[in-house]
C-alpha cells in the first residue's frame, strides 16, 4: 500500500508539473530534468516540468511561457522551472528559516561507535576537488545569473531562495562580493533588515577590498538606523 | 452543692448558651476527648457513635478499668475491652463489656416470720440489666462520608421473691417464699452516617433502639424491662480553631449534650482535655451529669482518664413504684447512677506511619513497547498528581514495578514538596536486557508507590498495562531508531563482510568518495535480495529487527529502511529517517544518508543538485547527504533518483521541512 501510494505521488508529479512551455530557443540550452544525470537539449515547443533545470550557454536565450507568465532567460543563466513563480512573503521567511533545521542535532555521548575500517589508500583527491569545484563554481555563477534575472522580472522572493540555495550547495559563489551585495539590496527592498544585517556581517569576514569595506559600512549603518526606526 | 459543681454547671451553661447540645441517651464512655491531634485512636463508644465511625488506621486494643463509688465504697472492675480493625475503606469493632452492668435490689416491704426460728426474710426484688458484647461494622465512602451499624447483646434478669400459698388436707394455708428468677436476651440493633462537611465540620446522624428482638417468652411488656424506645440522635462537631473541639448531640426526646475539648502537642505526645455535660429528660435536673476528661496519646497509644459526675439534686428513691412508673433507659447513665472514674487505655497493635503523600489521580500508558526500553528511562511513561499532606517539606522518592518487565521496584527521580502541595511526579522505568525480547504480548500490570521516610510506601497504585512483543512499535518514526539498534553488531559484522568481498572497488575509488562507494555497494546487495511484502493489518504496527529482514529477504518500507540505516550505521555512515507525514496518517518513512562530501564535490557524486541535501555537521561544516528510497530495488542510482525526487518537491519546493510536513529524525 505503501509503494504504491508513493508510485502515486511520483506520477502525479510528473502530471502536475508541466508548467512551461518553451517559446524560443536562441543558441545552445540545455535542460536537466527531474532527477536525470543526462543534459538534454532544449527545443522550441518543448514542455518543462517544475523540476527540471535549464541552462543557457554563452550566446544563448531561451523564452518560456505559461498562462500567466512570459520569462526569457539570457546568456551564461541557469535557473529551476519551479522558481519562476510568486512567492508570498510567508513563503520566503518559512524557506529562509528552513537554514535552521540543515543543521544536525548535536549527538549526545551515547553515540554509536563509528567503524573506523578504511579500505584502500587516497589516490588523486586533490585533482578531483578541484575539477569538482571549478564546475561547481560554472553552475553556481549561472544559477546566480538566473536569479538575478528573476529579479529584474519582478520574482524577486523566488531569486532570493535561488541564491540562498546557490550560495550553499556552490559555495565558491560566496566569494562574489557584488553578487552578495545585489541579493542583500533586495533583502533591504522587501524590508528584511535582520536577514540583511546578517548577510552583511558574513559578508564582511571576506577579505574585501578598501572600496567594498566602505560600501558595506555604509549599507550596515542605513540597516542600523532602519532597525531602530522598526 | 459544692464550689466545683457550681463551676462546672458555669461552665455548661455557657456551653448551651451556643445552642450546642448533646445527647444523653448516649453516655460517651471515652468523655469525649477526641480531636485532631489524637484522632488516629477511637475515642468514642457505640453509646455515643452507632454508626462505628472511626479514623482508627489498622489494629488497634483498647481496655478500661472503672471504679464506682456508692455511698462511700468503692468498688472497681474491668469496664471494657475491645478490638478494632481497620480493612482499606472497611472497619470492624468488637466489644467485651463486663462493666456495663446495673444491679437493683428493691424492699418489697413484706417480712416472714419463719416457724423454725425467730429471724424474719424480707422479700426483695433483684433487677440486674448487662450488655454482654457489643459489634460494628462501617464503611468509607471516600474521606468524608462514613456509614455503619452496630450491635449489642443485653440481658436482664430479674429476681422476685414472692410467697406461694400451699393447703394441707386439714386446708390450713401454708406461706412459702419462693424466687422466681426470669432472664431476658435483648438484641438491639443501630445504624448511623457521619459526614465530613469540611475541616471544620462534622455531622451524624444514628438510631436509638432501631432494631430490638427480645429473647424471651414473654410477650408483654413488664415494668422492669429495659427502655428500648425508638429515638433518633443528630450530632455536630465544629473545630473553630486548631485542636480545638465543640461536640453536641440532641436526641429525639429532647436529651441533650454537650462538650468542648482541646489540646497540644508536646515533644513526647499530645495532651488532650474535654468536659461535656448532659441533660437528662427523664431526669428533672438540668444538668444530670458531667464528664471531665484528660488524655494523652502518641503514634502507639493513648491512655485516657474519665471522670463521670452525676448530679442527683433530686436522686430519686429506689422503690418499685418508681421502677415501674420511671423505668431504665441505659445501664450506666441513669437517675441511679453513682459517680465512676475510668482508666482507659487504647494501643495501636501494628503501627501504620502517618500517610504523608497521596496519590489524587494517575495518567499513564496504556502499552509498552520493550524495544523502545531507552526511550523510558527519559520520557516518564506515566505521570501522578500527589499532594503533601503534612505541613512541612516532604521528599518523596517515586518507585514502580511492572510484572514481567522489571526485575525489581524501579525508582524515579526524588521530589521535595512543600507543605500541602499539590504536584505532579513522573515515573520512568528500566526495561531489563532479558524482558527486552519478549515474543507474546502480554497483560500484566503496574505497582506504582510513593514513599517518604519509611519503608513502608505512603501509598501505592495499581493499573493494567500492554506488554508488547518486540517487534511491535509505536508507529512514530522517531522510534524506529531502536529498532535499528537492536542489532548493530550482528548487523555491522555484515556490511563489513561485503565490503571485504568487494574491497577493490573501494580502493579504486577517489578516498571522498568512501563513504559513498559504500553506501552504492551495500545498496546494491541489499536490494537484489530483498522484497517488497505488506504489513499485515493489525492493532499495533510491527516492525522487523534488521537481522529478521535479512532472514526473512523482506518487508514494508519501515523494515527495510531500518535494516539499511543499520547496515550503514554499523560500520559508521551516519543515516536520518525521512518522515513524509501524510494527512490520512498513512506516513512513508525514506532515508538520507551522508556522503560526507563537500558541497563543491557534489559533481563528484551527480550533475544534478536537486539529488543532494546540505546539512551542517556538528563542527558547522556543510556535507551533502543524499535521500534513498528503500523500496525500490531497480539498483542504486534508480533509489537515489526516486527518493531525491519526492524529497525535493515535498520538502524543498513545497517547504514540507518548515511546514512540518516532512521531518528529518537523526538515527544516532
Amino acid at each position: 500500500m505503501k509503494r504504491l501510494i508513493l508510485l502515486i505521488i511520483i506520477c502525479s508529479i510528473n502530471i502536475s508539473a508541466q508548467d512551461f512551455k518553451v517559446d524560443k530557443v536562441s543558441g545552445t540550452v540545455k535542460m536537466l530534468r527531474g532527477t536525470s544525470e543526462n543534459w538534454e537539449n532544449v527545443t522550441s515547443g518543448k514542455k518543462l516540468n517544475s523540476t527540471d533545470l535549464i541552462v543557457t550557454e554563452e550566446k544563448s536565450f531561451i523564452k518560456i511561457s505559461n498562462n500567466t507568465t512570459n520569462f526569457v532567460l539570457e546568456s551564461n543563466s541557469a535557473i529551476d522551472i519551479s522558481k519562476v513563480k510568486n512567492m508570498s512573503m510567508d513563503d520566503l521567511l518559512l524557506a529562509l528559516a528552513m537554514e535552521d533545521i540543515r543543521a544536525i542535532p548535536q549527538k549526545d555521548s551515547k553515540s554509536n561507535v563509528k567503524n573506523t575500517a578504511v579500505y584502500g589508500e587516497n589516490k588523486g583527491v586533490e585533482k578531483s576537488v578541484e575539477a569538482t569545484e571549478a564546475t561547481s563554481v560554472y553552475l553556481g555563477v549561472k544559477l546566480l545569473n538566473g536569479a538575478k534575472q528573476l529579479a529584474k522580472s519582478g520574482y524577486k522572493e523566488s531569486a532570493l531562495v535561488t541564491a540562498r540555495e546557490t550560495y550553499r550547495k556552490h559555495p565558491s559563489t560566496l566569494t562574489n562580493f557584488n553578487d552578495r551585495i545585489y541579493f542583500t539590496d533586495i533583502l533591504i527592498d522587501l524590508r528584511l533588515f535582520s536577514e540583511a544585517n546578517e548577510e552583511l556581517q558574513s559578508l564582511g569576514k571576506l577579505e574585501l577590498s578598501e572600496k567594498n569595506k566602505n560600501q558595506l559600512h555604509s549599507k550596515l549603518e542605513k540597516i542600523k538606523i532602519a532597525l531602530l526606526e522598526k | 452543692m459544692s464550689g466545683n459543681k457550681k463551676l462546672i454547671i458555669s461552665l455548661l451553661i455557657m456551653m448551651l448558651l451556643t445552642k450546642l447540645t448533646y445527647s444523653q441517651h448516649s453516655y460517651e464512655l471515652f468523655g469525649f476527648s477526641s480531636n485532631q491531634i489524637n484522632s488516629e485512636f477511637r475515642l468514642n463508644s457505640f453509646e455515643s457513635n452507632a454508626g462505628n465511625y472511626s479514623l482508627n488506621k489498622d489494629w488497634e486494643f483498647s481496655a478500661i478499668y472503672g471504679a464506682e463509688v456508692n455511698d462511700g465504697n468503692v468498688s472497681s472492675n474491668i469496664f471494657l475491652i475491645s478490638l478494632g480493625k481497620k480493612l482499606n475503606n472497611d472497619y470492624f469493632y468488637a466489644r467485651y463489656t463486663p462493666g456495663i452492668l446495673a444491679k437493683f435490689i428493691i424492699n418489697t416491704g413484706i417480712e416472714l416470720i419463719l416457724d423454725d426460728t425467730t429471724k424474719a426474710k424480707s422479700l426483695s426484688n433483684l433487677f440486674e440489666y448487662k450488655e454482654i458484647f457489643g459489634a460494628g461494622y462501617s464503611h468509607s465512602f471516600g474521606e468524608n462520608f462514613s456509614i455503619g451499624f452496630s450491635v449489642r447483646l443485653f440481658q436482664q434478669k430479674t429476681e422476685e421473691d414472692v410467697l406461694d400459698i400451699y393447703y394441707d388436707t386439714e386446708e390450713t394455708a401454708y406461706f412459702v417464699p419462693v424466687t422466681e428468677i426470669k432472664k431476658t436476651d435483648y438484641w438491639i440493633g443501630d445504624i448511623g452516617a457521619t459526614y465530613n462537611y469540611n475541616e471544620l465540620m462534622k455531622v451524624s446522624i444514628q438510631s436509638v433502639n432501631l432494631f430490638t428482638v427480645k429473647e424471651a417468652d414473654i410477650s408483654e411488656k413488664k415494668y422492669s424491662d429495659l427502655n428500648t424506645n425508638k429515638e433518633v440522635i443528630f450530632g455536630l462537631t465544629i473545630n473553630p480553631y486548631k485542636n480545638i473541639s465543640l461536640q453536641s448531640f440532641y436526641e429525639t426526646n429532647n436529651s441533650y449534650m454537650v462538650g468542648l475539648n482541646g489540646g497540644f502537642s508536646t515533644g513526647i505526645g499530645n495532651i488532650s482535655f474535654g468536659i461535656s455535660a448532659s441533660h437528662n429528660n427523664n431526669i428533672d435536673d438540668l444538668i444530670s451529669s458531667v464528664t471531665p476528661s484528660i488524655n494523652y496519646s502518641n503514634n502507639f497509644l493513648s491512655i485516657s482518664a474519665i471522670g463521670s459526675i452525676f448530679m442527683n439534686n433530686n436522686k430519686t428513691s429506689l422503690s418499685k413504684d418508681n421502677f415501674k412508673n420511671l423505668g431504665i433507659g441505659n445501664i450506666i447513665n441513669n437517675r441511679y447512677s453513682n459517680d465512676r472514674i475510668l482508666l482507659a487505655m487504647n494501643l495501636a497493635l501494628s503501627f501504620k506511619p502517618e500517610k504523608k503523600v497521596k496519590i489524587i489521580s494517575l495518567k499513564a500508558d496504556e502499552q509498552i513497547f520493550p524495544t523502545l526500553a531507552e526511550n523510558y528511562l527519559t520520557k516518564p511513561f506515566a505521570t501522578a498528581t500527589v499532594i503533601n499532606l503534612t505541613n512541612e517539606t516532604i521528599t518523596v522518592k517515586p518507585s514502580s514495578y511492572i510484572r514481567n518487565l522489571n526485575k525489581e521496584a524501579v525508582y524515579s527521580p526524588i521530589i521535595k514538596a512543600s507543605p500541602r502541595d499539590t504536584f505532579e511526579i513522573p515515573f520512568y522505568t528500566i526495561i531489563g536486557e532479558e524482558f527486552s525480547l519478549i515474543n507474546s504480548r502480554t497483560i500484566s500490570d503496574v505497582h506504582f508507590y510513593l514513599t517518604t521516610e519509611n519503608n513502608e510506601p505512603d501509598d501505592e497504585i495499581q493499573k493494567p498495562i500492554l506488554i508488547n512483543d518486540k517487534n511491535s512499535w509505536d508507529g512514530k518514526i522517531i522510534n524506529l531508531k531502536h529498532f535499528v539498534n537492536s542489532d548493530l553488531n550482528f548487523i555491522s559484522k555484515y556490511s563489513k563482510q561485503i565490503l571485504n568481498n568487494n574491497r577493490t572497488e573501494i580502493e579504486n575509488s577517489v578516498s571522498d568518495l568512501e563513504n559513498f562507494v559504500k553506501i552504492k555497494i551495500l545498496f546494491e546487495n541489499f536490494a537484489k535480495q530483498m522484497l517488497y511484502v505488506s504489513d499485515p493489518r493489525s492493532a499495533v504496527e510491527y516492525v522487523q529487527f534488521p537481522s529478521e529482514t535479512l532472514n526473512i529477504k523482506g518487508g514494508d518500507c519501515d523494515d527495510l529502511t531500518v535494516c539499511f540505516a543499520a547496515m550503514l550505521e554499523g560500520i559508521g555512515i551516519e543515516t536520518a529517517f525521512i518522515d513524509y507525514k501524510n494527512e490520512d496518517k498513512i506516513s512513508h518513512v525514506s532515508l538520507l544518508v551522508n556522503t560526507k562530501l563537500k558541497p563543491d564535490q557534489s559533481s563528484l557524486i551527480t550533475n544534478n543538485d536537486k539529488k543532494i541535501f546540505i546539512r551542517k555537521n556538528n563542527q558547522n561544516i556543510d556535507e551533502i547527504w543524499i535521500p534513498i528510497e528503500t523500496t525500490s530495488f531497480v539498483n542504486f542510482n534508480s533509489s537515489w533518483e526516486i527518493g531525491a525526487l519526492q524529497f525535493y518537491k515535498e520538502a524543498i519546493t513545497d517547504l514540507g521541512l518548515v511546514k512540518n510536513k516532512v521531518e528529518i529524525i537523526d538515527i544516532y
